[in-house]
């Protein structure tokens, strides 16, 4: 170092003896803190302005139906509407008691004391036949009432009904149903030969209660790499998330279907399942500007894809009669603006975003369900695909601790409420929130 | 330098406390303006932003650790306001002549800041910023990089030039610095 170098870094904390403030410097500095006062509401009015505009346009989007493209015809329009006409033409009356107490059945008489073709009505194969060919088709074959008496306990409904669904349905509840989003079933009317000698059914139903909304807590590994005002990320999620099987000895059997058409689980008796297992992969790029050192805007693009497996593919009861087993994939695409706020206290730098995406998701659901030696139901293949678009906010907080200048480490917390996709039945939860905990890698350069 | 922490309080608390912020300015106004000559060498230009620095003095007074002296946070705060108003003029190229500001130099000794200060009002703005940043602040290239957005390469040429324009710029300095450049 030279000596001007020196003599600079000596003398840097001294002040020039000639410039003491004059009072018109002290008057130009209340002008200017006036100033600041005067801006400092207004920026931030600005910014509870779009804020509460943000939230506004989400709260409308979440409230509007979603666009659902291409998905399958609901148990509620053509199927059931043939099953209703056929009850009321045929005298088939169904009751059902629903004590729903775990330690309770639930009886459905199916009678039909007259099922002879009333005159001016077509029948029910030309029905069948007139009707649009349904996505997806439950291959169903009826054996001898005395082959169904003897599975009573593995049974699941065969009939479907309004008038049960309106008895049932308000009050289901089950974990499975958070967890197991798969589209419900047209049923198909049985042939009215089989319908004359329909036994009464014993269905044992678990107590079941209206969910509104789920949380499912999920653990994930991200890294977030970042170069200027560019950010990508991309990471693996894993959940494994108990669910409620196994409830009583001699009622641990979930019906196949509930009565309204909804598929459940089911899970043999002495049969434990206790662990829904999903794992997904996504990334996230993010394009932003950085805004007075501490806001970051920016628009967001994210792929995620989700594969979820509810029972093991190995799943049988121990009497081998049946077992069933589950698979959602999903992929989605999202895109929308965020909004992050970055502060730090002591080395951790901490921040939190708002994302609004909007959410548009193909859904491939296979189920597949074998059931009894006897093959009362052989088998049940359900693949559904169908697109839905929707808003999603996202919510971010996260705190990382670097390392090095360039690479840090840390928590966050990712809560994403996703609105049920309005074809699954309406006693299936309205919101399914993710609740994500991760561990974050983010490199800088 | 003494400091007191309560005013420093009271100044940014609510509205602030106007006979605090007076005692702090009275108190740190030339520092502050001294700092900023250095990087900001033309006078009225400095005032605007030491006025500036006392503005975010008072605003981010909260963020003050009292367990932490005063004056290198301080110095901070004032360095980071030229910084940011000098950041789009980082680019501006080098005049093609250079004026020699009149100096009566008798020895290293004799030399006045104001002297100094005038010698770097005469350095481009790239290379006054990262000679201040090595030089004052104590930087290292590395970090000079990251707060200006430059290569390391940049920094270290940047400060070679300044040096160099220092030397041409300044006979005296220049049979001073002779055997470190």
């Amino acid at each position: 170092m030279n000596e001007l170098e020196k003599y600079l870094r000596d003398n840097r904390d001294k002040a020039l003896e000639n410039r003491q403030p004059r009072s018109s410097d002290w008057e130009r500095l209340q002008g200017r803190l006036q100033d600041a006062k005067r801006k400092k509401p207004l920026s931030k009015r600005w910014i509870g302005l779009l804020a509460l505009l943000l939230l506004v346009g989400i709260a409308f989007a979440w409230l509007l139906p979603n666009d659902v493209e291409g998905q399958a015809p609901t148990p509620q329009s053509e199927a059931d509407q043939s099953i209703s006409d056929f009850d009321s033409n045929h005298g088939l009356s169904v009751n059902a008691q629903t004590p729903l107490d775990k330690n309770q059945s639930t009886k459905a008489e199916l009678s039909s004391p007259d099922i002879g073709q009333p005159a001016g009505q077509p029948s029910l194969a030309e029905s069948q036949e007139s009707r649009p060919e349904q996505h997806f088709t439950p291959h169903v074959r009826q054996e001898p009432p005395n082959k169904v008496l003897e599975n009573q306990s593995a049974l699941s409904l065969i009939a479907s009904s309004e008038s049960v669904e309106n008895q049932i349905a308000p009050k289901i509840h089950s974990p499975y149903l958070a967890v197991s989003r798969l589209p419900r079933p047209p049923i198909k009317p049985l042939a009215t030969s089989s319908l004359s000698s329909l036994p009464t059914i014993d269905l044992p139903l678990p107590s079941f209660t209206q969910l509104k909304s789920v949380t499912q807590p999920r653990f994930q590994l991200s890294v977030r790499a970042e170069a200027g005002l560019l950010m990508g990320e991309g990471g693996v999620s894993a959940i494994a998330q108990p669910i409620e099987t196994n409830p009583v000895p001699g009622q641990n059997i979930l019906a196949q279907q509930l009565p309204n058409g909804t598929p459940v689980f089911v899970v043999a008796e002495g049969e434990t399942v206790n662990l829904e297992t999903s794992a997904s992969l996504w990334y996230r790029a993010n394009v932003g500007v950085i805004y007075r050192t501490r806001w970051r805007l920016g628009i967001e693009l994210a792929y995620g894809s989700l594969t979820k497996q509810t029972l093991p593919s190995s799943f049988r009861s121990p009497d081998g009669r049946f077992y069933t087993a589950f698979a959602r994939q999903e992929q989605a695409w999202l895109f929308g603006p965020s909004i992050e706020y970055i502060s730090s206290i002591n080395n951790w730098q901490w921040s939190v975003g708002l994302t609004g995406l909007v959410k548009s998701w193909s859904e491939t659901t296979s189920n597949r369900q074998l059931l009894t030696p006897d093959e009362l139901y052989s088998s049940l293949l359900i693949e559904e695909k169908q697109r839905v678009s929707q808003i999603v906010p996202v919510i971010d907080l996260r705190a990382a601790f670097p390392l090095t200048p360039s690479l840090s480490v840390g928590p966050s917390v990712s809560f994403l409420p996703l609105k049920r996709n309005n074809v699954f039945p309406s006693d299936w939860p309205d919101t399914q929130n993710w609740v994500a905990g991760q561990i974050h890698i983010s490199i800088k350069w | 330098m003494s400091f007191d922490r309560n005013d420093l309080f009271l100044a940014h608390r609510g509205e602030g406390d106007a006979h605090a912020q007076r005692r702090i300015f009275d108190r740190w106004y030339a520092y502050a303006y001294t700092v900023m000559l250095h990087y900001v060498p033309r006078p009225v230009e400095a005032e605007e932003l030491t006025m500036d620095a006392f503005v975010r003095l008072f605003e981010k007074a909260d963020r003050y650790d009292p367990a932490r002296p005063f004056l290198p946070w301080f110095r901070r705060l004032v360095v980071n306001v030229a910084l940011e108003a000098l950041r789009g003029r980082l680019r501006e190229k080098p005049p093609a002549v250079l004026s020699i500001p009149p100096v009566d130099n008798e020895g290293e000794h004799n030399l006045e800041r104001e002297d100094i200060i005038s010698l770097l009002d005469q350095l481009p703005v790239s290379y006054r910023v990262v000679f201040n940043l090595f030089v004052l602040e104590e930087y290292t290239h590395r970090e000079i990089a990251e707060e200006l957005g430059i290569s390391v390469g940049t920094s270290k040429s940047n400060l070679f030039m300044a040096r160099k324009m220092l030397r041409t710029l300044y006979p005296q300095f220049h049979a001073i610095a002779n055997s470190n450049l």
